[in-house]
């Protein structure tokens, strides 16, 4: 059953924080308020009798998006930004206002209210077989299509990122070999930009410069 | 006192019924929705956004739980919105990367090309 004292105070802690993360003008703490935010969304998941999908929330929603967002924050230096004028958020809290409006009337409207007296918690063995069942295997057809689909789309995003964020003409050298365009030995890792044959074979060997003209070419 | 004992004691013994799950939900999304309105910044507009995907996935998650004791078809509901959220937030991030080179920055006034 679902303790109402800690459904409220987890439900006040989302609210909260997902209010600041999209009202505050320093955008590296709304970055980090929203995490907090789907951290209090995965206890409440916790609460529902879905303990996988709390665990993932915690380590995706509340982990991984938000680092990678301040990273880009870092990396597109928008660390602290204007807000919009103040006759556009009057309108957007106006919509929004009538919105929650119709919705609790829509609410009201259908009586009955249903209570979980004893909620079983969902297996991640359970939500395996579902997902990844067969007709051969457990007579029921899962959602194995659409579980091949998303793995897909995961890989093409990943892919696809990787292409985006390269520059024009750069190559990635070292540990990521598929990239490489020009046979030549550099330090591991390290992203140059001349990708032309022309000056790759120009430019003497990384060993044999010098120690301060290196510097000077990373720089 | 007796009574606002019952009172308390009795409200933390009701439970919490469907609808104040859903009436969190829809609070959120709209929350979410007042971020896409309001912000300029692209990356704050994406934060938006992610937070509307995690309403409805609360949404899901709940009525699940409340429908039946065996019904898990909100859970991979819930499973294929994370997947889709995490490629979403990949794909835009590196687009906003490469927005910053070519704009200098990632407002939403940088990118008015097609209004001219």
């Amino acid at each position: 059953m679902v303790n109402p004292v800690f459904f409220y105070l987890i439900s006040l802690a989302i609210i909260s924080t997902a209010i600041y993360a999209v009202s505050s003008s320093k955008l590296l703490n709304a970055a980090l308020a929203l995490a907090l935010s789907f951290f209090s969304i995965g206890m409440l998941y916790f609460m529902l009798g879905a303990p996988f999908l709390g665990m993932l929330q915690f380590l995706i929603n509340a982990g991984a998006i938000p680092i990678v967002t301040v990273f880009i924050i870092f990396m597109t230096q928008s660390r602290v930004l204007k807000l919009k004028s103040p006759a556009t958020a009057v309108a957007a809290i106006g919509a929004m206002v009538m919105l929650a409006i119709g919705f609790v009337l829509y609410i009201s409207r259908s009586g009955s209210s249903l209570n979980a007296q004893n909620v079983t918690p969902v297996s991640a063995a359970m939500l395996g077989e579902k997902l990844l069942g067969s007709a051969e295997t457990t007579g029921k057809v899962g959602t194995l299509f659409a579980f091949e689909i998303a793995s897909i789309l995961l890989l093409v995003a990943m892919v696809g990122a990787i292409i985006l964020t390269k520059r024009e003409g750069e190559t990635i050298k070292g540990n990521v070999g598929v990239l490489s365009e020009v046979e030549k030995s550099v330090t591991q890792g390290e992203l140059e930009t001349p990708a032309r044959a022309a000056d790759a074979v120009a430019r003497p060997a990384a060993d044999a410069v010098i120690p301060e003209a290196r510097e000077k070419v990373v720089a | 006192m007796e009574s606002i004992l019952s009172t308390i004691r009795s409200f933390a013994n009701n439970g919490i019924s469907l609808q104040q799950f859903l009436i969190l939900g829809g609070l959120l999304f709209l929350v979410g929705i007042y971020g896409v309105l309001t912000r300029r910044n692209l990356i704050a507009i994406l934060m938006s956004v992610e937070i509307m995907l995690n309403a409805a996935m609360l949404n899901f998650v709940a009525v699940s739980a409340y429908t039946d004791t065996v019904n898990i078809n909100g859970h991979l509901f819930a499973l294929f919105i994370v997947a889709i959220a995490a490629a979403e937030v990949a794909v835009g991030l590196a687009i906003f990367i490469n927005v910053f080179r070519s704009k200098g920055g990632v407002l939403t006034d940088d990118l008015m090309e097609m209004k001219q």
